[in-house]
């Protein structure tokens, strides 16, 4: 397979702060490659970076085989861009936006077309200000598909919807990947990584810390099940002391406790067991596969969006 | 379609969908218009009288120069008269109150005059060759067209007094009239010397609906969308910043040029204006001065971080414009420091040459510092504004 991005070395720093720490990275045309890490990891940072927003103090890029120190207007005409904040004119329908979007490129698809892609069929009239949090978004995506691009950047693209929006967008991504389009995804959705990526690398604090295929990084793991449960606040820390001795690689975020086990059903009667001694309630109780959260929590100790 | 042509179009649309940018386009000129002249002008559309304020110096003092200064006195002190006169002994005086703007011309009287108008009289008596030239001197200031018109209207008494005194009386053959020599720039006929406050202030107005455009309309569609990081989107794709904004240019030159449309309609079918833009010297200035003015704009976004700092700058350059530029209503014989002020506003400079050129009001600055000046706010503005445009907000 082409790659589409090779990425080497990349750095960028914002005054003190580095933003993104010697990263580098590959895309094969035609993946869906996630980037996941909480907020502040520099996933928008590389991604601007892509896109020709920022410019990087170091490293070498390649895109859609350019060796590029620059994000040039001709790279740009083959990419399509959903930004993490996506701001439109106001007082300008829909239809006249994806015009004026239309006219920015060399080459694009018929406007009525893309509109029937991202169901915006019935807003077409409509002013943009007057849309949904999830229409906008479907609006923004679909500006990103008007040049037909070889690589479409999503960059958080269901941060702040609802449940149902956030399906929406994930039906109409899963729709380009059986396009076989190349997708630059960045998240901190657990749940839209393992959904949709075919290959993820996990970031935080500006470096890479694991990567590889959504199942390949759980399994790494090597934990087969977890218990998940919120503790009573009156716990004292004998109590903990206690647990952490049943269960080593337990994990505490605020109120609420994994416990990573291979085997389920052992591992039960102990925790229940150690309930009973101190007279403790499990509240919201319930069990699980591991995720990538989980892959995080081990690997930084802290929870995807702490 | 061209992404410059699309661009246009999306303000052009948002323009037609906002109502209060609207009114503030189109119809508050007119309401201005209306509000300036109904305070400082009058509605019949009478005449202000020009005045003309003369330094006159008798060198003579003999009958003949007695009698014209004392006609001159007479016709000065009447109430709403055209000339001003006042007497100085000392010709240097004069000239020196001359250069200071306080006169517009200077009227002399040689010695010796009285003495050669009348060996002139009966001349038809003697021989040509031996009679004396009795001649007037009318000094004004060269590139200023107020002294000039001063210095006509000057010409125009001598003329008078010869056509009464001796012309008339037969005591005078035509050819040894009283002379008069002047120093001044030749003035063509026509040439306006009466004042109109809606001729005067109609180009104030168009300069000021100018001003609007160039420092609010320009600089909001600018850095607000940068800070609202809708430019940012748009500059994600191909579409380049001098694109952007070459698109947004012509919107607001055919905004403007609707609501110069509209400024000169409306002064001339209510108020009896009598201008001529589309002779070539007005519509120079005119295109000039909207042109400069959106250089200034973009000068202004450019050298603003953001919305707010443009909003800052915007107010510091604006006023000044707005109200130390001459538009609506001279600032000759301002204070000191409000005259640096204008000296280094393009708009004093583009309304005095707009105005001038279209022959309603003389202009106290030259015609190439009408030009210059406000052309170096146009290269710095459009050259600069241009080049260096963020359309990222500075972190």
């Amino acid at each position: 397979m082409d790659k589409a991005i090779e990425v080497r070395e990349l750095r960028k720093s914002y005054g003190s702060i580095k933003a993104v720490d010697g990263v580098s990275f590959e895309v094969m045309r035609g993946e869906v490659f996630t980037l996941l890490g909480p907020n502040g990891a520099g996933k928008t940072t590389i991604v601007e970076i892509l896109e020709g927003l920022t410019e990087p103090d170091s490293g070498d890029l390649v895109i859609l085989g350019q060796k590029l120190s620059k994000i040039t207007p001709k790279i740009k005409d083959r990419m399509g861009v959903v930004l993490q904040e996506n701001r439109f004119m106001d007082r300008v329908t829909v239809d006249e936006t994806f015009k004026l979007f239309s006219s920015f490129f060399s080459k694009t698809l018929p406007v009525k077309d893309i509109v029937k892609k991202v169901s915006l069929e019935e807003k077409v009239g409509s002013l943009v200000e007057t849309l949904s949090g999830g229409q906008k978004q479907r609006l923004a995506i679909g500006l990103a598909l008007l040049n037909d691009p070889e690589i479409i950047f999503l960059d958080e693209p269901t941060t702040g919807l609802d449940p149902q929006a956030r399906r929406n967008i994930w039906d109409l991504i899963e729709e380009l990947k059986e396009e076989k389009k190349t997708i630059f995804l960045t998240t901190h959705y657990m749940e839209e990584a393992e959904r949709l990526s075919d290959f993820t690398y996990i970031m935080d604090h500006g470096e890479i810390i694991a990567r590889g295929t959504p199942a390949e990084l759980v399994s790494g793991l090597d934990q087969d099940n977890v218990i998940e449960f919120y503790l009573d606040p009156s716990l004292g820390v004998k109590d903990l002391e206690a647990l952490g001795e049943i269960f080593p690689g337990y994990n505490l975020q605020d109120e609420k406790v994994n416990l990573y086990v291979k085997e389920m059903g052992s591992s039960f009667s102990l925790l229940l067991r150690w309930a009973e001694e101190r007279d403790i309630k499990l509240e919201n109780l319930m069990f699980r596969r591991p995720n990538l959260e989980d892959v995080f929590i081990e690997l930084t100790g802290k929870g995807l969006r702490d | 379609m061209k992404p410059e042509f699309m661009v246009f179009r999306m303000f052009l649309f948002r323009l037609l969908r906002d109502k209060f940018a609207l009114f503030w386009t189109l119809i508050f000129p007119m309401f201005l218009l209306g509000i300036l002249v109904l305070f400082f002008g009058n509605l019949t559309g009478e005449q202000m009288p020009f005045e003309a304020r003369i330094a006159l110096v008798d060198e003579d003092r003999g009958e003949i120069s007695e009698v014209m200064v004392d006609v001159m006195k007479t016709i000065s002190a009447e109430e709403g008269s055209w000339l001003l006169i006042e007497i100085y002994s000392d010709l240097e005086m004069a000239k020196e109150k001359l250069g200071e703007g306080i006169h517009h011309a200077v009227f002399r009287i040689p010695g010796g005059f009285s003495g050669d108008v009348m060996a002139n009289v009966g001349g038809q008596f003697m021989r040509r060759e031996e009679l004396p030239n009795a001649r007037i001197e009318i000094l004004s200031r060269e590139g200023i067209q107020i002294s000039g018109i001063a210095a006509t209207a000057m010409e125009q008494v001598v003329e008078v007094f010869n056509s009464e005194l001796f012309l008339e009386t037969g005591l005078m053959l035509p050819e040894d009239r009283i002379g008069f020599k002047t120093e001044m720039v030749q003035i063509e006929p026509g040439e306006v010397s009466t004042f109109n406050y809606v001729n005067y202030i109609v180009p104030g107005i168009i300069l000021m609906a100018f001003i609007m455009a160039g420092l609010d309309e320009l600089v909001t569609n600018l850095t607000s969308p940068r800070d609202k990081g809708i430019l940012r989107r748009f500059f994600a794709t191909p579409l380049k910043s001098r694109q952007y904004i070459w698109g947004l240019l012509f919107y607001i030159c055919l905004i403007s040029l609707l609501q110069l449309l509209i400024i000169y309609w409306f002064g001339r079918l209510v108020f009896s204006a009598q201008i001529n833009l589309l002779s070539p010297l007005p519509l120079f200035f005119t295109v000039y001065s909207l042109l400069v003015l959106l250089g200034v704009g973009l000068l202004i976004s450019t050298l603003a971080k953001n919305a707010d700092a443009a909003g800052r700058i915007g107010n510091i350059i604006f006023y000044p414009m707005m109200f130390l530029g001459g538009l609506y209503f001279p600032i000759e014989g301002m204070p000191f420091f409000i005259r640096i002020i204008s000296e280094v506003n393009p708009v004093t400079y583009l309304v005095n040459g707009l105005r001038d050129s279209l022959g309603v009001f003389p202009s106290s600055t030259s015609m190439e510092a009408n030009i210059l000046i406000p052309g170096l706010w146009l290269i710095v503005g459009l050259v600069g504004g241009i080049k260096r445009f963020r359309w990222d907000s500075a972190k």
